[in-house]
C-alpha cells in the first residue's frame, strides 16, 4: 500500500465538478482544486527539483493548469493531467538551471538540526533527508518514475500519461532507476539495511 | 503499486520500495499563503488575458470583415 491513497471514482466527479466551476470563472472552485492537490504536487516538485524550489514550481504548475482548464477533457483523471503539468514545469525548471553538482562526500552529510525534537522523529527526518540527497544523484527521469510509483503508488498507466512515455518503458526505466539507486545506497557508509 | 511485499521483487529491491515509501510519507510545508497567492495571481493574470482574448477576438473579426470587402470589391470590379 502507498502511503497516498490513489484517486477514486468520487474524486475524479468532485475535481470534474470543480473544473468545470472554475472555468466558468468560480476562483473558489479554483482555490479548492489547488487545497485538494496541493500535498501530491508539492511532494512530486520537491523530489525532482529540490525541497527549496518545490514552492516555487508548484505555483508555476498551478497557474498553468489554471491557464489550460478549458482544454482539460475529463478522459483522464485531472491528478494525471495536473502532475503531468508539473512534471513539465518542474522539468523545464531544471533545464534553466544550471545543473547541480552532486558531491559524493556531501551525500551522506546529515544537515545539522537545533531544533529539539523528539529522537525517534528526528532520526526519521534524517533519513528522508539522506535519501532526498541520494535521490538528487539520479537522472530527472529515474528520479520521477522512481517517485510516482514508489513515493507515490501511482500506477503504471498513470505514470506513463504524466511522463508521456510508453508503459514498457515505464517499466524498464523504473527498474533501472531501483538498480541505480540501491547501487547509490550501498556505496555510502551509513546502513540502510539493504539485503544482499 | 509497488508493495514491498510483492515476491516478484528482488530483497533489495523491497528494501528500496519500503525507503521510497518513507520518503513519499513527508509533504514540504510551503507557506500558509500558497493558495491566497496563487489564486491572486489567478486573479490578476485573468484580469489581462480576457480582454486580450476579447481585443485579439476583434482584431481578428476586423480583419476578416476588410479582407472579404477587398475580395468582393475586387470580384465587382469591371473590366
Amino acid at each position: 500500500m502507498s502511503a497516498h491513497p490513489p484517486s477514486s471514482t468520487a474524486d475524479e466527479v468532485a475535481d470534474a465538478e470543480l473544473v468545470a466551476r472554475t472555468t466558468r470563472g468560480e476562483l473558489g472552485a479554483f482555490e479548492q482544486l489547488v487545497d485538494r492537490h496541493r500535498p501530491v504536487v508539492v511532494r512530486v516538485a520537491a523530489r525532482i527539483v529540490g525541497t527549496d524550489e518545490a514552492e516555487d514550481v508548484s505555483q508555476d504548475a498551478f497557474l498553468r493548469a489554471f491557464h489550460r482548464l478549458a482544454h482539460f477533457r475529463g478522459d483522464a483523471p485531472f491528478r494525471s493531467w495536473l502532475l503531468r503539468i508539473a512534471h513539465n514545469a518542474a522539468l523545464d525548471h531544471l533545464g534553466r538551471k544550471r545543473p547541480e553538482p552532486v558531491d559524493p562526500e556531501t551525500l551522506d552529510a546529515a544537515e545539522p538540526n537545533p531544533a529539539r525534537e523528539p529522537a525517534e522523529r528526528l532520526e526519521t527526518r534524517e533519513r528522508i533527508e539522506r535519501l532526498e540527497r541520494k535521490l538528487r544523484g539520479l537522472s530527472p527521469q529515474h528520479r520521477t518514475v522512481l517517485v510516482l510509483r514508489d513515493a507515490e503508488g501511482l500506477s503504471y498507466e498513470e505514470i506513463a500519461a504524466i511522463t508521456d512515455a510508453p508503459v514498457g518503458s515505464v517499466k524498464g526505466r523504473l527498474h533501472r532507476a531501483r538498480g541505480e539507486f540501491i547501487e547509490m545506497l550501498r556505496a555510502n557508509t551509513y546502513d540502510w539495511e539493504l539485503p544482499e | 503499486m509497488s508493495d514491498p511485499s510483492d515476491p516478484s521483487l528482488e530483497p533489495a529491491e523491497s528494501r528500496a520500495v519500503e525507503l521510497m515509501r518513507l520518503v513519499g510519507s513527508q509533504t514540504p510545508a510551503v507557506s500558509s499563503r500558497f493558495t491566497a497567492e496563487l489564486v491572486e495571481r489567478a486573479r490578476r493574470q485573468q484580469a489581462v488575458a480576457v480582454p486580450l482574448r476579447a481585443l485579439g477576438g476583434l482584431v481578428a473579426a476586423i480583419a476578416g470583415a476588410l479582407a472579404g470587402a477587398v475580395r468582393s470589391g475586387r470580384g465587382t470590379e469591371r473590366p
